[in-house]
């Protein structure tokens, strides 16, 4: 073994040294640019929480900073993807001039992971003193998120999530819902209607999770209330792959409707089992918001045709906000109809726009953002759209319907309008909020 | 430090020199961290050490036992979920420490009992079986532990309550569970533990209980994941049935083939690489996990007794002079026993790739034998 050939390695692993200490160097430029602004150096208690209040103070000529956090890696990847194309398009199609004000958003990745997501949503607080945090779309991400902002003093925006309790038992000025609902908004009138349809008996199946029990646990409360009898509350496990047990569970219990609650992967296997045994001849069958959503809908063919479903989403909406929005979108996306995400991420972005316009870009209060936010009413791809005082959306719910259209791709087209939705439905709030949110054990 | 090694007295007293300089270099920059890191990346250095302290915990079954346990996560969740609960309670932080210790050890026990009799592939399969069981019990018993949602509002107590405070406590429980893993394994009960590792049978022989070992071992080791989980729940002050999923088990696991199977700072290396590319990295390059994975096949394919084993068996055959066999990492050398030729982690992966990835360790016998 020559002496020059150790030599070449020593010097091959301080290059590679060399390349890593480079590859770091950006954050070091970050750490003199947070010095020159004056942080304290030293550790000291009051860092956190102040800085950001602090940075939220800067003067009008700076740069309005959002962060937006998704998972764009690991399981649920694929609804965090349709959301940070949703949320880019609105600025591609918008500009990122706001009220005289440049906004930089900041993307990162959660990867379904709470504590990869606080890990981030820190970075993003401390490093790029975001003025508000954008996302994510896992409940249990999103509550973890919230109350760190929360905590933090920082506008949580929830354009996705679904939590019951974000928006209820949990609620706090600073997390906004905008451009999503919660999990049993939808169900509430799902499950009034199908009373009026004359159904007297129903199943309900949903993932056993919480999204699943607040799904099925609206529906089975106004249902209930309306005089119906739920026969049976069915629970798959997340990731099912074969439904035909629940399918004999469902023809054995034989009820005049199924209320149905799946997502992703699952839906899909759903949806071709549902057919697959017949039951779609013999059964009415009537979907929450994500069963029949676009994203879903993509890889499915004639079986879903026809079915039912209520959601605050229908991309056969005739309005022009809706269709408008669609054409750009997919225009801009090889023809690809937006998903609920997508448009949910939109939405967000829009409100916070027009927010941020009703206070002319001044964000030294963060209180006068989210004051604005509650008072403006505005027309999205969603439909009409205002805030109760939940920070929750009061909205449109479709009863819709799967159709064909020319070019053979599916798409949900309303076929009754319900407005005006909250999320207590027609209950009184605190009474509402006096019972728990819905579980396996409480479906209302 | 036995046969096999032939070392001249200087050239061991200098690598000696070498890790004693190296280890005060790296006490005073982690003590002097929080005086000119920002707050997130003192954060960062936080969650590094809690997950070294987890690694570190595998590690111990895994380097001296020959057990690879795949379902730790679940032992961290409990003890996490433990203090989780009482803080939602009301709980004091006395009573939230008391439960989450409580918790974690029962679940050690629990797993420890079932798994010792146990070796190899099937010590595997239960552990990973338990694990799940652990993170099904999250999901499922909703009342206790908040279901998917998980628990909110758990605060660190007041005298921690500060990042750099919450820095120093994390600091200073790792360096006492280092120093206490370096005493446990060359204590009898660690020395016990690897004449088990290297035959089971020779130590029945002898007289040694193997099933009694492994359970201590297995408690000993879940005490190290115990103390994680408090940690983990303090830190995040949030705990959701992700950090019972496998995922996370798995995590710890390549957290220690990354640093190397069986020596002390193995755990740290790799905890530090996992998490600060996870966090850091993954804030230039949008397809991180694809930097995580070259590196893993990086390890495998070229240092498999990890970047620890790997870092100090380049120094020395770029320094000093070669042992003439079985040489084994620097900091093996001065801390982790040297064992015989048949030093295996046993269970790690099914057969057909655990030659891929055992420690290279395992490869050398047979190429002795040639």
């Amino acid at each position: 073994m020559s002496a020059t050939y150790k030599l070449t390695v020593r010097l091959a692993v301080l290059l590679v040294l060399m390349l890593i200490a480079a590859a770091c160097s950006p954050s070091q430029d970050l750490q003199e640019e947070a010095q020159d602004e004056g942080q304290p150096v030293a550790p000291s208690e009051e860092s956190g929480s102040e800085d950001a209040s602090e940075s939220g103070g800067a003067g009008s000529d700076e740069t309005i900073r959002i962060g937006f956090i998704a998972p764009l890696t690991g399981t649920v990847a694929a609804p965090g993807t349709d959301m940070r194309k949703g949320w880019e398009f609105y600025w591609e199609q918008n500009g990122t001039e706001v009220a005289g004000r440049q906004v930089e958003y900041f993307i990162d990745d959660d990867t379904g992971d709470p504590s990869v997501a606080l890990n981030r949503v820190q970075r993003m607080v401390e490093e790029e003193d975001v003025d508000m945090v954008v996302g994510p779309v896992l409940a249990n991400v999103a509550l973890a998120v919230a109350e760190y902002l929360v905590r933090e003093g920082v506008p949580s925006i929830q354009a996705v999530a679904a939590a019951d309790d974000l928006t209820q038992r949990d609620f706090d000025p600073l997390v906004l819902r905008l451009g999503a609902t919660t999990s049993s908004q939808n169900s509430h009138p799902a499950g009034e209607w199908a009373y009026e349809q004359g159904h007297r008996t129903a199943v309900t199946i949903c993932p056993d999770y919480a999204f699943g029990h607040e799904s099925c646990g609206g529906f089975a409360r106004t249902f209930k209330d309306a005089g119906g009898e739920v026969t049976a509350a069915l629970w798959n496990p997340l990731g099912t792959q074969d439904f035909s047990s629940y399918m004999a569970d469902i023809q054995a219990e034989d009820p005049d409707i199924v209320y149905v609650g799946q997502t992703g992967g699952d839906a899909g296997r759903f949806v071709q089992a549902w057919s697959d045994f017949g039951l779609k001849d013999s059964v009415e069958f009537l979907g929450n918001s994500t069963i029949t959503e676009q994203a879903v809908l993509r890889g499915m063919g004639p079986e879903a045709e026809g079915l039912k479903s209520f959601s605050y989403y229908a991309e056969g909406r005739e309005e022009p906000p809706t269709q408008e929005f669609i054409e750009a979108y997919a225009e801009a996306n090889d023809g690809e109809i937006p998903s609920l995400y997508s448009a949910g991420a939109y939405t967000a972005a829009q409100w916070i726009t027009e927010a941020i316009e009703e206070i002319d870009g001044d964000l030294s209060d963060i209180n006068d953002f989210v004051e604005a936010a509650q008072s403006i009413s505005l027309e999205t791809p969603l439909g009409p759209m205002r805030l109760d005082e939940y920070n929750n959306p009061i909205y449109n719910a479709y009863l819709r319907e799967v159709v064909a259209r020319d070019d053979g791709t599916l798409w949900n087209v309303p076929l009754e309008t319900y407005e005006e939705v909250s999320q207590f439905w027609t209950y009184d709030p605190e009474e509402y909020l006096e019972n728990p949110v819905y579980s396996r054990d409480y479906q209302g | 430090m036995t046969t096999g090694r032939v070392a001249s007295p200087r050239s061991l007293r200098t690598a000696r020199t070498i890790q004693i300089g190296l280890a005060a270099l790296a006490l005073v920059a982690a003590f002097s961290a929080p005086m000119f890191l920002r707050p997130y990346l003192v954060g960062l250095l936080s969650v590094t050490l809690i997950s070294a302290l987890y690694a570190m915990s595998i590690n111990l079954l895994a380097g001296w036992a020959g057990l690879l346990s795949v379902g730790h996560a679940g032992i961290m969740a409990s003890a996490g979920y433990g203090v989780a609960y009482i803080a939602r309670e009301g709980g004091g932080h006395g009573l939230q420490l008391a439960v989450g210790f409580a918790a974690g050890m029962l679940v050690s026990l629990i797993f420890g009992l079932m798994a010792m009799r146990t070796t190899e592939v099937y010590f595997l399969m239960i552990t990973l079986a338990l694990g799940m069981v652990v993170w099904g019990l999250t999901y499922r018993m909703a009342g206790i532990t908040g279901g998917e949602n998980g628990l909110r509002g758990i605060l660190r107590p007041p005298p921690i309550a500060a990042y750099w405070n919450y820095y120093y406590l994390c600091l200073a429980i790792f360096l006492v569970c280092f120093a206490l893993i370096w005493l446990i394994t060359r204590s009898p009960l660690g020395l016990t533990l690897q004449g088990l590792r290297d035959s089971e049978s020779r130590a029945t022989a002898l007289g040694y209980n193997p099933a009694l070992f492994k359970c201590y071992a297995f408690v000993i080791s879940g005490f190290f994941a115990t103390v994680a989980g408090i940690l983990y729940v303090w830190y995040h002050q949030f705990i959701s049935p992700a950090v019972a999923e496998f995922l996370q088990s798995g995590i710890g696991v390549l957290m220690v083939i990354l640093g190397g199977v069986g020596t002390l700072t193995g755990p740290l290396v790799g905890a530090a690489v996992v998490t600060w590319i996870e966090n850091v990295v993954s804030g230039f390059i949008g397809r991180w996990p694809t930097v995580m994975g070259l590196i893993f096949i990086f390890v495998v394919l070229f240092a498999r007794d990890g970047l620890v084993g790997g870092a100090s068996r380049l120094w020395r055959w770029s320094f000093g002079r070669r042992p003439a066999a079985g040489g084994r990492a620097d900091d093996a050398s001065a801390a982790a026993p040297d064992t015989g030729p048949d030093h295996s982690v046993t269970g790690m992966e099914p057969a057909a790739s655990r030659q891929r990835s055992a420690s290279s360790r395992r490869a050398k016998p047979s190429r002795e034998k040639q």
